[in-house]
This record gives structure tokens, sequence and C-alpha cells, in this order.
């Protein structure tokens, strides 16, 4: 059993219905901030948490509010879990509350009217109708743990009420403790703890035992025998909850090491990093040990990688993975990082984001598993998706770019872009980001032209029915004629690079488009397109150059910037020879001459043109129009 | 096993007995903490006879007809066997469903059942309900939609209980076309009855149900009868008729379905099987027909539901022809052997009953006759009677069946008010009059009412005053109910109901409307959508009764000066399954308009439910049973005489004529 399907309405940012889908096992919920991951994750913690230490109480701002002046908050919200993978018998148990197909439901409704106390009207229901009978024992078969993103550890396995060391006490001795509650006897931990205190009572010799005779003394002294009291001093009271609310977790920082328990430590002196393990671990210990009856285990954490390191961020995702799947505990998290995000399975990944539809905001949840990747691809993009990639999961928009050159330039030729772009936009509101990073766009090197893996994330190129994750990429692409030609817009040639076919398919699509260089290649393009661009493009060339060198490369460039360009023939020869150059990875290579290129256009003064199938993949991803460019 | 064994077997499985002890050294030393013994005299296991704990140890994998002759202690029974069950459940999933009639029966067998197995509530998996709240919560509520198509509201699809007699405006987008006798029908005036597969009527109008229910219809009417239903359960209505044949459509077309529900319940146990329709047993017998065991357990000389279309002969013969295996309880431990030889007598001829209890009196079986006109003395003579005789007045009753002879006897009789002018004279009559049952049944007059008159076009919920569907707070609505009574009652000219109908109407038309919108606001903060303010009651709206509009108010609304005292007046349903320790069970003063409620018709054929009706009643006393018979000339009273009654000559103020 597990939760298949989750449906908000009217609760905090989401409006109007919203619903996302679940799988059995770990979940890790990606994307921006302010995308409603979290308002998710207290979704399910109202709906299923019933825990006094947990469960999240309602308050006005969980009614949604519109973001217009004048806005009033939303007369109810529902909260409903949809489950599925039920055996046979928990499609029996659960009989109120499933449908033919032996899915149940729970829904939570409640009203945004407060009673005389303070209370908002709470409706729980099972199944299709609220008149069902409604079984406690259903809803207390849930057991749902959730971890907050601000995790205070150390206080959470500190002796107390709220221990979770207790409650891991507690939920393993259920049995035992009934049994001793049958029988009228006591429970082993509580006869020894007795035992103890018996003993350090009554022996003659212990300090304790004076020390209470002495209190007791100064009592009787004071009030007499009427209004005296007797005393005792010992450890705990001899009652089992008290006794494992006292317990205390020690650690000491080497496994086996066969040292002396005294060498132990409180939790106070250990690392935020490791304490937060140990939380993890005694949780997981609570939610995988507990026997009676459980029928359905959820995990929820915010943002597991708080306070650990990349490489104790990815062991621990692999562990929840394994544990997940192993212990049937369905786990549910989110997360800010790509550490994380690239370590999890592709089918794990749930991307989440919004847009803007008219005053309101439209949020969606789109499971990487329902993009309709292919085998290949899945498999592809599961190892190719590293740290880097990973963060195309946090951005706003996308652009994918075949190598170095274009990662390291675009962010500078989107500076120029946007500037003109927005110069020439007459409303405020079609005005656009001044830069990539402030546009939230992230640049995406696949290292190759993988177009077709990755695209088929934001646009559905197979024929089976697919979701996509629901923001603007673009790709660009060098159209990659034969090495030595020497193209110009008058004499095109035809273009050998795979990804050229995907274009018409893909720019049927809302979300993607791919833009091929229009003559050759990159760099080929960029130094056929201007003057100013040839120019300062051999002038890096001749300062990179090797000055040890023999041979003619250094005067002939110098030749080139000399003498200007006056016909096509004459530009592609020089484009030609630029490319040449700058691919010849012995003496400069790609990613040098990027960088060098890069910081003369850091210079806001130095001319450049930027050719127009880069303005309009920049444009795309920024979410603006390329016509209106 | 013998019966000693069997106490020994029981006292240790269910309530654990140590094996050292015998039952009654353990009743001795333990029985005063024990949920079980504690408050009895003695061995609570031990006082049951062997066939009741025959039943008990009883196997589950057989479906059982215990036969119960009234006063066998069934009720004990059936909780002591659910609790010995419920002790020793091992089944992964799945529990016992113990069904009855009424929630008074439920809460009874459940209180046995925590006792016998020493827990605090017998809850999930298991199941102590009404049959009805158990079809409701398990089949109807979750299923329902998935033939009525109903959508639901924000995501709940609760059924909306409308009551068959309903006659609300918003029930006018569910009728048919006019017919020329009864005119438009609507659709939770008729269902479609799975027995006989053709519309049956039930409005309150049972002269048109008549007609309706004799006639055979054309294709075009069915076609429209058939609609109009479709169309109002879609939108999530049902009568408690069509919730029945919800659930056995349901079952009977949706196999997944109702394996689940026989997974569920395995064992299905009903008390007082007797009242099971035809279409509740073939519920039940669909469940059973997969895997779930039924145990019924009743007394087929108390069914008195023929009007639900219940009969004996059916249930028996349902019990034949589905492998029950029959078991019985003949020791009457309630009545002492008088009373159970009179009742005996009663129906057809049935096991030998022995009646257990002795007996306080020497003629425990008495009968009176009154005359017409005197009826509504007879509570404060039966008072007087069982006062003297040393029984308590507190578990006696008087009995009747119908309302009409009940309004005779009690200031507060319901059900003989059907015009909404009457009702609210009632209403406030009863207000005036004070005490629990005249209020609670004027705040239901005064709901009515005011449904009826100012919120028809909304649903309104009979358990709840008839709050209608628009006022989300019931508790508001009682309290707005009573505020307007009060108002009602501070009116002189309201309050007064000496005046003719035509001069009070008057009053009403002129003064009502205005006392109901002054308390109007109170509703506001808990309705749905802005209500109308309540309008004038004008002519039309509220006119004198047509034939009485010269007659005082206060005359048509029976016999008002009647007895007010503390002994209960109540129908012989109310009382069925109660122990009393006497009963008077008073005939109606003729037959006219009675098939069932005349003692001539009681004394006709055994076989008939006039007799069980007579029989249902006369086997609730323990010590006394008093029938009260009218004077009627040539009357054969030796045939009572020779049921062994004995006739009691003395009965009130101004003795009777000698006989």
């Amino acid at each position: 059993m597990f939760i298949e399907q989750l449906h908000i309405e009217g609760y905090k940012s989401f409006g109007e219905t919203f619903t996302i889908q679940f799988r059995k096992g770990l979940n890790v919920l990606v994307g921006e901030n302010a995308v409603g991951k979290s308002a998710i994750i207290d979704a399910l913690r109202s709906v299923l948490l019933d825990d006094d230490f947990e469960r999240k109480p309602v308050s006005d701002t969980d009614f949604y509010l519109p973001f217009v002046a004048g806005g009033t908050r939303a007369p109810a919200f529902t909260i409903r879990c949809t489950f599925g993978g039920l055996s046979q018998n928990q499609q029996v148990a659960f009989l109120p509350w499933t449908d033919l197909e032996g899915r149940a439901t729970l829904t939570l409704q409640v009203e945004n009217k407060e009673n005389a106390r303070g209370r908002y009207k709470r409706l729980l229901w099972g199944g299709a109708s609220r008149a069902s009978m409604f079984e406690r024992e259903l809803f207390d078969a849930i057991d749902c743990i959730y971890l907050p993103p601000l995790r205070d550890a150390e206080a959470k396995l500190r002796e107390g009420r709220s221990s979770r060391l207790a409650r891991l006490f507690k939920n393993l001795n259920r049995q035992s403790l009934q049994q001793a509650k049958d029988t009228g006897c006591k429970h082993s931990l509580v006869l020894k703890v007795k035992n103890l205190n018996d003993e350090l009572s009554s022996d003659k010799d212990e300090d304790i035992r004076r020390a209470n005779e002495l209190i007791r003394t100064r009592l009787l002294e004071a009030v007499g025998t009427v209004f005296g009291q007797d005393t005792q001093i010992r450890f705990t009271e001899a009652d089992f909850s008290r006794i494992v609310e006292s317990l205390r977790l020690f650690f000491f920082p080497q496994v086996d090491s066969g040292v002396n328990r005294d060498a132990f430590r409180s939790l106070e002196e250990n690392s935020l990093g490791y304490n937060n393990l140990l939380y993890i671990a005694t949780v997981l210990a609570e939610l995988t040990e507990a026997t009676e009856r459980v029928s359905f285990k959820a995990l929820l954490i915010e943002e597991p990688e708080a306070h650990l390191h990349p490489q104790f961020q990815t062991r621990l995702l692999k562990y929840l993975e394994d544990t997940a799947g192993k212990k049937g505990v369905q786990v549910i998290v989110t997360t800010h990082s790509p550490v994380l995000a690239s370590a999890a399975s592709i089918d794990s990944l749930i991307h989440l984001s919004r847009h803007k539809d008219g005053d309101s905001y439209r949020y969606a949840a789109v499971p990487l598993a329902a993009c309709g990747l292919p085998k290949e691809s899945k498999l592809f993009l599961s190892r190719w998706l590293d740290v880097t990639k990973s963060t195309l999961l946090f951005a706003r928009g996308v652009i994918l770019v075949e190598g170095i050159a274009e990662a390291m330039l675009f962010p500078e030729l989107a500076r120029r872009v946007l500037r003109e772009y927005n110069k020439k936009q007459k409303q405020a509101d079609r005005k656009m980001a001044e830069s990539l990073d402030e546009g939230g766009v992230s640049v995406i090197n696949m290292n190759g032209g993988y177009f077709k893996h990755f695209v088929q994330l934001f646009c559905n190129l197979t024929n089976v029915c697919a979701s996509h994750i629901p923001i603007y990429c673009s790709g660009v692409t060098d159209k990659d004629p034969p090495k030595d030609s020497r193209p110009t817009p008058s004499a095109q040639i035809e273009g050998e690079n795979p990804a050229l076919e995907l274009i018409s398919r893909v720019s049927r699509s809302p979300w993607a488009r791919l833009y091929s260089s229009e003559l050759k290649t990159f760099e080929y393009d960029l130094a056929f397109e201007a003057d100013a661009n040839r120019d300062v493009m051999l002038e890096i060339l001749i300062r990179l150059w090797p000055s040890g060198k023999e041979g003619g490369v250094k005067t002939t460039l110098t030749e080139m910037k000399r003498k200007p360009s006056a016909t096509d023939t004459e530009k592609a020869e020089v484009a030609s020879e630029i490319l040449t150059r700058i691919d010849d990875s012995k003496n400069i290579g790609k990613g040098l001459f990027a960088q060098s290129l890069a910081d003369e256009l850091r210079d806001a003064g130095q001319a450049f043109s930027v050719p127009r199938y880069i303005k309009n993949a920049i444009i795309w991803a920024c979410g603006g129009s390329p016509d209106d460019a | 096993m013998t019966h000693e064994r069997l106490v020994e077997w029981f006292a240790c499985q269910v309530c654990g007995k140590p094996d050292r002890l015998t039952p009654d050294e353990c009743h001795a030393s333990h029985g005063g903490q024990s949920g079980v013994c504690s408050g009895y005299d003695h061995c609570r296991i031990r006082e049951k006879s062997e066939e009741q704990l025959e039943y008990a140890k009883s196997p589950i994998d057989q479906s059982i007809f215990l036969k119960a002759c009234p006063g066998s202690g069934k009720t004990e029974v059936v909780g002591l066997k659910a609790a010995y069950e419920i002790k020793n459940w091992s089944r992964e999933v799945g529990g016992i469903a113990v069904l009855t009639f009424t929630n008074n029966a439920a809460s009874v067998i459940h209180e046995r059942v925590c006792q016998f197995a020493g827990i605090e509530k017998a809850g999930y998996p298991h199941f102590i309900g009404t049959l009805s709240s158990w079809l409701q919560g398990y089949v109807a509520n979750p299923f329902a939609h998935l033939l009525t198509e109903y959508r639901g509201v924000d995501g709940d699809r609760s059924i909306r209980l409308v009551e068959a007699d309903c006659d609300s405006s918003f029930l006018k987008r569910f009728q048919t076309q006019a017919y020329p006798q009864s005119g438009p029908i609507k659709a939770n005036a008729y269902s479609w009855d799975c027995e006989e597969r053709r519309y049956t009527f039930h409005s309150r109008s049972r002269h048109v149900d008549m007609l309706q229910n004799k006639k055979d219809f054309t294709a075009d009417q069915l076609k429209e009868l058939k609609d109009a239903k479709r169309s109002f359960m879609s939108h999530g209505f049902a009568s408690h008729q069509d919730i029945e044949f919800i659930c056995h459509r349901l079952l009977e077309e949706c196999i997944p379905l109702r394996e689940r529900i026989s997974h569920r319940f395995p064992l299905i146990v009903v008390d007082e099987c007797q009242d099971l329709s035809w279409t509740e047993m073939s519920i039940l017998r669909q469940l059973q027909c997969h895997s779930t065991v039924l145990h019924f357990v009743g007394d087929l000389n108390q069914a008195i539901y023929e009007f639900k279309k219940v009969s004996p002969e059916k249930v028996g013969l349902f019990v034949q022809k589905n492998d029950f295996r029959d078991m019985a309880l003949t020791d009457n431990f309630r009545s002492c052997q008088g009373i159970v030889d009179t009742c005996r007598a009663l129906v057809p001829a049935s096991d030998n009953t022995r009646g257990i209890c002795p007996s306080k009196l020497r003629s425990p079986c008495v009968f009176v006759t009154y005359k017409s006109g005197m009826i509504s003395s007879l509570p404060a003579w039966f008072e007087q009677f069982v006062r003297k005789r040393g029984l308590d007045i507190q578990k006696a009753a008087i009995v009747a069946r119908g309302w009409s002879t009940i309004a005779k006897l009690r200031p507060s009789g319901s059900s003989v008010i059907d015009k909404y002018q009457e009702r609210l004279a009632m209403s406030i009559h009863l207000w005036k009059v004070g005490g629990i049952q005249a209020m609670t049944d004027a705040l239901a007059y005064m709901g009515r009412f005011i449904s009826e008159k100012g919120f028809s076009q909304y649903r309104s919920n009979s358990r709840e005053y008839y709050c209608p569907d628009c006022v989300s707070s019931s508790v508001r609505w009682r309290l707005f109910l009573a505020q307007v009574l009060d108002s009602c009652i501070g009116n002189t000219n309201i309050a007064n109901l000496a005046p003719t109908w035509s001069a009070w109407g008057v009053h009403v038309r002129n003064n009502f409307a205005a006392i109901v919108r002054s308390h109007q606001p109170m509703l506001s903060t808990c309705v749905v959508e802005p209500s109308k303010p309540f309008h004038d009651l004008d002519s039309k709206t509220f006119r004198a009764p047509l034939g009485i509009a010269s007659k005082p108010v206060i005359a048509s609304l029976g016999d008002t000066s009647a007895h007010t005292g503390i002994i209960r007046i109540t129908t012989i349903h109310a009382v069925k399954g109660e122990t009393m320790e006497a009963i008077m069970l008073v005939s109606a003063p003729s037959k006219q308009g009675t098939s069932d409620g005349h003692w001539h018709q009681w004394l006709g054929d055994p076989s008939s439910e006039a007799a069980r009706f007579a029989y249902v009643a006369s086997s609730r006393p323990q010590h006394l049973l008093v029938w009260a018979v009218p004077e009627e000339k040539n009357a054969d009273y030796t045939r009572l005489e020779k049921l062994g009654f004995v006739q009691h000559t003395q009965v009130w103020g101004n003795s009777r004529a000698s006989t």
C-alpha cells in the first residue's frame, strides 16, 4: 500500500485543484523555491499525521489567498490521498475506503470557520462518502513520520516526552507491555530499574541512602509528623514511559573499535551532521520495526541534505532508497540539492514548477518517470545526470548546449541579447531578466549532441502519451556540414548533425525549441556574423597562439585582421581559419578560447554581434518570444 | 457436553476463571471486580441454561437458525456468543457483524459483549449495530455512486436520505407527470421492489398508494417512473427503500464487491431475524453464497413488520432452503407460567416453552372492559392497579397498536396529526404542556412546519427536527425552534387555542411570520446560502382545515385533558424486545380503520399478524398482563377466559355496570 496520488485544493498556495502522482518507494521532489514542495509535505502531514508532537495545527494561513488586492481566503480546503497497491487483505480491511479497482482514498476537509475555541472544523473520511463507516483503527494503521528541514536532531534525541528514542522503545515493547498489563506483572525493564533503585536506597553504605535520610530528618524537624512528607532519592520513577523517556543516546566516532564504553560522549559534543544521521537512523528503526497491524508506513523528510557533505548526502539517499524498497516504506523527500537529485534514480524524481496564469499561479508536478523516456534515454540520463547537469531540475529555464565553448560564452552573450531585447519592449511587464542568473536559467553542457535524450524531458518526441516538464528549454546545435566546407548565407551547405531532424518535431511543443547554427558551427557562425566579431576573435587567437612556435600562423592571423573581409567568400575564409585554429587543441583549444572571449565580452563597450539562432535560443529559454527580438 | 462442563468451559474461556476454582468459588472471590459478574449475586455463566451455552459454543462455519422464545435471554446469549468469538478471533482480516433492527438493541448487545469479553469497545474489525447503518456504512455510502452515478458535493458522495412521505418543493425536480387520481408522483414516494420486480408506493397518502400499487402501468408510465427515480438518485438522494434496492443491486451485479464484503464479514449474526425483509434476506444470501456464515436469531411469532413486507413464512422458508441448522431456546426466563401459557395460545402451536419465572400474583392475566369515551381514564386506573400489586410503575407500560389509540391515551400522541395547521397548533399546545416527550414532539412539529413553509426548496432532516440542508448546525436550528415556540407562547393570540380554527387562523396569519423572522438572524451564522426572510402566511398558505373551521382548535387535537402521569404509553413496536413487570394492552375501541388493533382481530387467525401483535405485547410482562377491551354488546368474553384471563370488574370511579 502506498500513496499513489495526492489531490489538494484551496490549501496554502494551491488555489485550484492540484494533483501529484507518487510511486512506491522513494520519491524525490525537486524544483526551484516557492513551487509548493513544502506545501505538499504539509498537506500530507495534515491528512496522515495524528500525533501530538507532529501534527500540523491548522491556521488561517493554510487557506489559499490569491495574490490580488482585496482577495479573500478560501472557504475550505481539501486534501485527498489516494492509496494504491493494496493487498487483497488490505482491500477487505479498508473496504469502505476503496473503489472497485481496489484503490483507497482518505479525504481531509477543513472549513475556514473558527469555533468558539479557535478550532477549525475538520472532516476526515475514507472513500467516496463521509457517511460511510469510518473505522478509526484503519486510520491508526497508517504510520507516518515527518522530519522537518530545520531539524534539531539533538533536541529530538534528548530525553523527555517527545524523545524519539522513547517512541522507539515504546513501539518495540508494545506487545510485552500489553502482556505485562494483562497479567498484572511488571515489565522486565521496569523491574530492573526498580531493583536498582531499591538496591541504591537500601544499601547502608550508599551515600544516596544517607542523603535521603538527611533530607527526611530535616523535613521532619521542620514541619513535624503531621505535615511531614516522606522522601526518596532514586534515578527515575519505576514507570515504563518515564524510564524510556529518560534514556539518552551516546556516541563514539568509530565503529567496533573495542573501546571502553565510558569513552562514549553525549550528543551535545557530536557534529550537526552526525547527529542528523543518528536522528534519521532512530526514526528509520522506529518505522521499520513497528509491526502491529500497520498497513502503511511513510517517511516525509524535508531537505535530508541538511548539515551533510556531498558524499554523505549520496550515501543517505541510496540508503533511503534501499530501505524504501526492502522494508516497504514510502519515502517522500524534498530537496534543493543537485547532489541528492543526481544520486536518485530518474524514476524517483518528481519535478515541480509554477507558472503565472492571470492573477494566480498554476502549479505542476511531473514525475520524470511519466515523461515517456525510452529505455536507452533513461539509462543515458541516469549516467549523465551528474551534479552539474542536475541543476536543470532546479532551473526556471534551460539552454542545452553541445560543448564547453557554448557553456562558457552563453552567459555573456545572453547579457547582450537580453539588454537589446528589453530595450525594444515598450511594456514593462514584457521585459525580461538582465542575465541568465537573474532569470534562473541554466546552461547545461551535454558534452555532445545528446539532444534526443534530454529534450524528451521537455517535449514528447515519441508516439506514446507522456508528460513533460513545463519549463522553457532551448537547445543549440551546430549545423555541422563537412569539416572543410566554407558555407555562406547565399551558398549554404547541408548539415550532417543528426539533431537537425529533431528541429521541426521539437518546435511543435509548447515548451521546447531546438535552434541550429545557420552556417556551420558555433565559432564559425560567430566569426562570420560581423567584422567586430571577427576582429576580437582574431585578436584573442593572436594573443593566445604560443609565440615560441615557428610557422606563419600568427602572421596569417595578423594579416587577416589587418585586412577587412569584403565579400562573403572572404568572410567564410577567415571564419574557417579561426575555427581551425580554435579547434587546434594542441595549441589553444575551445575551452581556453571561449574563456578568453568571455573575458573580452564582459566589457560592455566591446562591440560584438550575436547570431540570430543564439538570440532566439536565449530569448526562448528566458520565456520571451523570439519574434519580438 | 453436559451443562456442568459447558459452564466450566465458558467460565475459563470467556471470563478467565482459574482452573482450580469452581464457578461459584470464582464468583465469590473475583465476582465483585470482574465486569461480567459485578452487580450480579451469582456466576453469570452458571445461570445460563444448557441450550444457551450450546448455542454460544456452536460452530461458526455453519449457518444456524436459533429459534428463541420470548424471554429466552436471547440478547444475553447473542452477547455471550459474540464475546466468545471476538475473544478467540484469529482471522487476519474481517470480523463479526452483529446486526439488529434498533439502535437500542444494538447498544444493549454491545454492552453485553463488552462485559463478557472484558473489553471497552467491540470495535474494528467487528461491528455491532443496526442492519440499516451497516448497509449504509459499508455498502450504500461507499459504493452507491457506482450505480446512481452521483457526483457528490465537495468530494463527498454521501447519500442524502429523504423520507418517503416528504413533500418539500425541491422534490418537484424529481416527479412524474400528473396522474388522474394522484397528481404527479415524487420519486421518494415509490421504490423498486426487488422481490416482486415492480414499483411499490409508500407516500403519506395510503389511498394513493393503494391505488398505485394495484395499477398496471403502461410502458411510458414505467419509463417515467424510472427516469424520475434515476434522476432523484443521481442527485444523491435516496429513501430507505431505495438504499435496500441499491445494496441489493450492487451486490448482485458487482462480484468483486460481494467478495470483499463477504471477506470483511465472514460471520453475520442477525438478532430478531423474523423482521428481515425479502430484500434484506437476499442481500445476506448473496454474501452467504460467497463465504459468509449467517446466524439468525429470533422468534417467527414476533414478526410485526408486515408493512415492510416482512413475513415469518418467508424467513422460515429462507432458513429451510439455505442450509441453516436449527437450534432452539425454549426456556422463558421472563414471564411466569400463566403469561407464558396465554401467549402460546395466541399463535400457532410451537415447542414447549417453560416459564422459569415464579408467579408473584395469583392471577397474572387480567382483562378489563372500557366504555367508549372512557378510554382516556385507563392510564390512571392502570397505574393504581399496578401500584396496588406492589409492582414497579417504572417497569410498566401501556401499549396499543396504532397511534390513533395511543393518541387517545396520551396528550402527545403523534402521527394522527397530518395536517400542517394541526402540526402548528399541536406544537404550541405541547410546548405549553411541557415535559421531555411533549417538548421533543413540539420541536419536531414546529421544525416540520417552518421547514415546509419557509425552506421547502431544501431537503430537511427528519431526525434533526426537520433541519433544512441549508442550515449547517442542527443545534442552532433546535435553539431557533425553541425561541420561536417561546415567542408563540408569549403571544396571547397565538397561544390561545380555545377559539375556532378560523379565528385562530387569523392570528397566525397576522403574527406568526413576524415571530419567525425576528428569530431568523440567529441562523445567519450557520446558513450555507443566505436564506430569504420567512414570508407572510396568507389565506392560501395557512387556512383553517376543511370541515372543522368552526370548531375550537384545541378540540381537534384529541383528548388533551388525558393522563399526564409517568407511565409509558407507546406502540407495540416500541416495546419489542423489552422486559416489563406489567403491561396493559389496549384494544382499539372498534374494528373500524384497523386490521390488527382490535381484540377480535387478535383472537382471529393465529398465524395472522394481528395475532402476533397481541403475542409480542403479551409476552413482555413478567408478572402482570392486562388486556383492555371495549365494552360491546353481545361480546363473547369467554374467549378471553379460555386464554387464561380473569376479568377485573372494579374498574374506575363510577362502578361499571355488572355483567
